[in-house]
């Protein structure tokens, strides 16, 4: 029997290799193969990566700091208050900011990419006995597997 | 590749203080985060000793030059109160080094992005735990939004769930010290109590305005650094799983059982 798993890169994935091994299982008998999501190999790229796609967070977050200093002195002679005016500006400058970005991604063409969830990082092939197959799709199933496939030969 | 050892560009060191990496930025974000606060640039681009002395020395210098209450007459359109609050013995050097610290973050992330370039290459094994006297550190997946929101809540708490200990409790001391010198939490509570005028003469300007560039910087630092610890997990993970489960012949994969003469 081939057991086939694909799961996400977790902590569950390393635990549930260690267990199988654990069990009996001959490391020999199982392989994991990590998965590129796109052409280029994401993970290796910090600038691309999708650990590092913050949508326009980063910008928002860069044009609220400057609104808001700015919002909070004037807030001094205003009516409102620094504290006030410092909240109402760096609002207006997450927009801003927000906004930018998206101007910024439809000029370029930065495509939209997948988010991170649930997506197939590594492929686990484990080779067993007829009897053990119960056993182990179980604990692949236990151990947070996207989705567990069997080769019934 | 073949691999050095010792690594010659790690791509990261794991200590009892947290994880310092090695990887690319955009040196424009640099720029502006060091522009927003003299050190935050190295600070994101984990050079932490030259960003803690640079933000400390911008804090005692800008509170003997006056500058951020100039900033706010500056800004309400007061132009001669503005030159006259300023203190002509520290502003030129104060001048000097918030330049000079924009400059120098720009620079070295340059030569930061061409280095973490060649480490990706090199590839080294990343150590993923570090265990010692005082503490535990790992590398974990974590959420980039669970970092930043902790540290808008209280800057420094975001730092302390991205386990980085040293930058963590500094950022917190120095929001206590803004807090206690600035009266925020109490001109909050003004406000709440509708008292808008009396809240308005509570606050201390020169503190004050140290606030919105922490606060943000923090929040920005936190979100980055929770997104980049991802990336490692997932580098470091893969790493061991083609060292450790791909030794595998191709008949103990593809043949039946009781072809590839398991035990």
């Amino acid at each position: 029997m081939l057991v086939v798993g694909v799961f996400q890169i977790t902590t569950e994935l390393e635990q549930v290799l260690s267990l199988l091994e654990q069990k009996g299982m001959e490391r020999e008998q199982m392989v994991a193969v990590p998965m590129d999501l796109d052409a280029n190999d994401d993970t290796m790229d910090p600038i691309r990566s999708r650990d590092r796609k913050a949508g326009g967070f980063e910008l928002g977050m860069g044009t609220a700091t400057a609104f808001s200093v700015i919002g909070v002195s004037r807030g001094f002679i205003l009516e409102w208050g620094p504290i006030v005016w410092g909240l109402i500006a760096s609002g207006i400058g997450f927009l801003v900011g927000l906004a930018l970005h998206l101007i910024i991604v439809r000029v370029t063409g930065a495509k939209r990419e997948a988010s991170a969830n649930l997506l197939p990082e590594v492929t686990v092939l484990i080779r067993c006995q007829p009897e053990r197959l119960d056993e182990v799709r179980k604990l692949l199933w236990q151990h947070q597997a996207i989705s567990v496939g069997v080769v019934n030969r | 590749m073949k691999l050095n050892f010792p690594p010659r560009r790690p791509q990261t060191y794991i200590s009892t203080n947290g994880i310092t990496m090695l990887t690319r930025h955009n040196p424009y974000v640099i720029l502006w985060i060091s522009a927003s606060f003299p050190g935050f640039g190295h600070f994101v681009l984990n050079m932490y000793l030259r960003g803690a002395l640079l933000s400390v020395g911008e804090v005692i210098i800008n509170t003997l030059a006056h500058i951020n209450e100039a900033m706010v007459f500056t800004f309400c359109g007061q132009f001669d109160r503005a030159a006259a609050i300023i203190d002509p013995t520290w502003i030129y050097g104060y001048l000097i080094i918030y330049f000079w610290g924009m400059f120098d973050s720009y620079r070295s992330s340059l030569e930061v992005n061409k280095l973490a370039r060649l480490a990706e290459m090199e590839n080294a094994r990343i150590r993923p735990f570090n265990i010692s006297r005082v503490c535990l550190q790992y590398i974990e997946m974590k959420k980039p939004v669970v970092a930043a929101v902790c540290s808008f809540f209280f800057p420094g708490l975001g730092q302390l769930y991205n386990h980085r200990i040293d930058l963590a409790f500094w950022g917190i001391i120095w929001w206590w010290i803004y807090v206690g010198k600035s009266h925020l939490y109490d001109a909050v509570l003004a406000l709440i109590n509708g008292n808008i005028a009396l809240s308005t003469t509570m606050l201390d300007p020169h503190w004050l305005l140290f606030m919105p560039s922490v606060l943000g910087g923090a929040i920005y630092h936190a979100h980055l650094q929770a997104g980049d610890h991802n990336r490692l997990f997932r580098l470091e993970c893969r790493q061991y799983l083609a060292e450790r489960y791909q030794d595998t012949g191709e008949e103990l994969i593809w043949r039946k059982e009781e072809q590839a003469c398991l035990s």
